[in-house]
C-alpha cells in the first residue's frame, strides 16, 4: 500500500504550495498519473481522504488525470502510445518496446481560495 | 451566515465574487524521496561505494543468497548490509553471523524502504571507502519498485517455484531492475518452470534487463553473480 506514502507526500506538497501562495483553503488538487506508473488511483484517493484531515486541504477533492505511456519500437522505429508494459507495438506487433514516458506522478495544479 | 459556502457574509448582502484561483505546481510526487536518493548517490560516488537494492517477493531467497554472496566477497571487500523487514531482526542476525555489519530497519506497517530511512541508517553505519552496500528491501514485488534509495542498481530475485510468469504479473519491478537473478535452480526438476520463457517475459517488460540463473542453496551460478558485482565496482 505505497499509495499511503504517496498521499502523505502529496499533502506535504499541497501544504507547502498553499502556504507559498497565501491560500486559505484548497478546493481541488489536480494530479497527473502516468499510465505506466505503479499507482492505483482509487487507492490513492482513499488515502488522500484520510491524510487531508486537519490540513488546509481538508475539504479538497483529488482529481486524477491519466497521461498516456509513450514508447519507441526498436523494430519499426515509430513512437507509439501504450497503456501497459506488456502490449506489443500497435504498428508492427513487436514486443520489447523502449519506454519514453508514462511513469510520472506529478502535482499539476491546485485550486485555492 | 451565507448558505452557499459558509463564508460569514449575510445571505441578503451582496455575495463576494468567487475568490478561487489556480496555482500551477508541476511537482513530482516523489521529488522529496528522489532528492534524498540523489544526495545518497553522490555520497556513494564520492566514497566509491557500490550500493545494490535487492528486491523480491517474500521467500525468494534474498537473505540466503546474501549469506552466500558475502562468503565469496568478504575476504577482499568491505561489506555492509541494510535489512528491511516489517518486523523482527532475524535477517540482520543471519547476516551478522557471517561477520559483516548489518543494520535492521523495521518498517512496521510500511511495505517498502524509502530514501530517508537509508539516509538515517547511513549515519549509524560506518561505510569505508570502496565498500559494497547491500540493501535487502522488504519482500514485496510491488511497492519498492518506485522508491529510489540511491542505489547503483536494483536487482530483482525471482525463485523458480514462483513461476516464470512473474515478470508479466509484476511488471513495474522488472521494469525498474537492471538484473534478474533466478534463484532455486536446484528445484527445477520438481517445479513447473521454463527458464527461456522467464527470461523472455522479463525482456518483454524491460529489454535491457540481464538474467542470471543460480542457486543460493547449492552455490551453482553464484560465482557468475559475484563476478557481475565485481564488474560494477566503481
Amino acid at each position: 500500500m505505497h499509495e499511503l506514502s504517496l498521499a502523505v507526500n502529496l499533502i506535504e506538497i499541497v501544504e507547502d504550495q498553499a502556504a507559498a501562495h497565501g491560500a486559505t483553503r484548497v478546493r481541488e488538487v489536480v494530479l497527473v498519473v502516468g499510465r505506466l506508473s505503479c499507482v492505483e488511483g482509487d487507492a490513492l484517493k482513499i488515502c488522500f481522504e484520510s491524510v487531508r484531515k486537519n490540513t488546509i486541504a481538508e475539504s479538497a477533492t483529488l482529481k486524477i488525470e491519466y497521461s498516456p505511456g509513450r514508447a519507441q519500437c526498436p523494430e519499426c522505429v515509430k513512437e507509439v502510445a501504450i497503456d501497459d508494459y506488456l502490449s506489443p507495438c500497435p504498428e508492427c506487433g513487436h514486443y520489447q518496446l523502449e519506454i519514453l514516458s508514462g511513469r510520472e506522478i506529478r502535482v499539476r495544479e491546485l485550486e485555492v481560495d | 451566515m451565507c448558505m452557499t459556502c459558509g463564508c460569514g457574509v449575510d445571505q441578503d448582502a451582496e455575495h463576494p465574487a468567487d475568490q478561487s484561483r489556480t496555482v500551477k505546481v508541476e511537482e513530482d510526487l516523489l521529488a522529496a524521496n528522489n532528492k534524498q536518493a540523489e544526495h545518497i548517490r553522490q555520497h556513494f560516488a564520492a566514497k566509491k561505494i557500490l550500493a545494490l537494492n535487492l528486491v523480491s517477493s517474500p521467500g525468494a531467497g534474498k537473505t540466503s543468497l546474501l549469506v552466500k554472496t558475502i562468503a565469496a566477497l568478504k575476504a577482499e571487500h568491505s561489506i555492509v548490509v541494510i535489512e528491511g523487514d516489517q518486523q523482527t531482526s532475524r535477517d540482520a542476525d543471519r547476516i551478522r553471523e557471517t561477520g559483516v555489519n548489518a543494520l535492521q530497519i523495521n518498517t512496521g506497517k510500511g511495505c517498502h524502504l524509502e530514501a530517508h530511512s537509508i539516509h538515517h541508517a547511513l549515519h549509524d553505519l560506518e561505510l569505508k571507502e570502496r565498500s559494497i552496500l547491500f540493501i535487502e528491501n522488504v519482500g514485496n514485488l510491488v511497492c519498492p519498485a518506485m522508491f529510489d534509495l540511491g542505489e547503483a542498481h536494483k536487482v530483482v530475485i525471482l525463485s523458480t517455484p514462483e513461476g516464470c510468469d512473474k515478470p508479466l504479473k509484476y511488471p513495474h519491478m522488472f521494469d525498474a531492475a537492471d538484473l534478474m537473478l533466478i534463484n532455486k535452480v536446484d528445484l527445477l526438476p520438481y517445479v513447473d518452470f521454463n527458464m527461456e520463457d522467464c527470461i523472455d517475459n522479463a525482456k518483454r517488460v524491460n529489454p535491457k534487463i540481464d538474467a542470471l540463473p543460480l542457486s543460493a542453496k547449492t552455490g551453482e551460478g553464484v560465482s557468475i553473480w559475484v563476478d557481475w558485482i565485481k564488474r560494477k565496482l566503481p
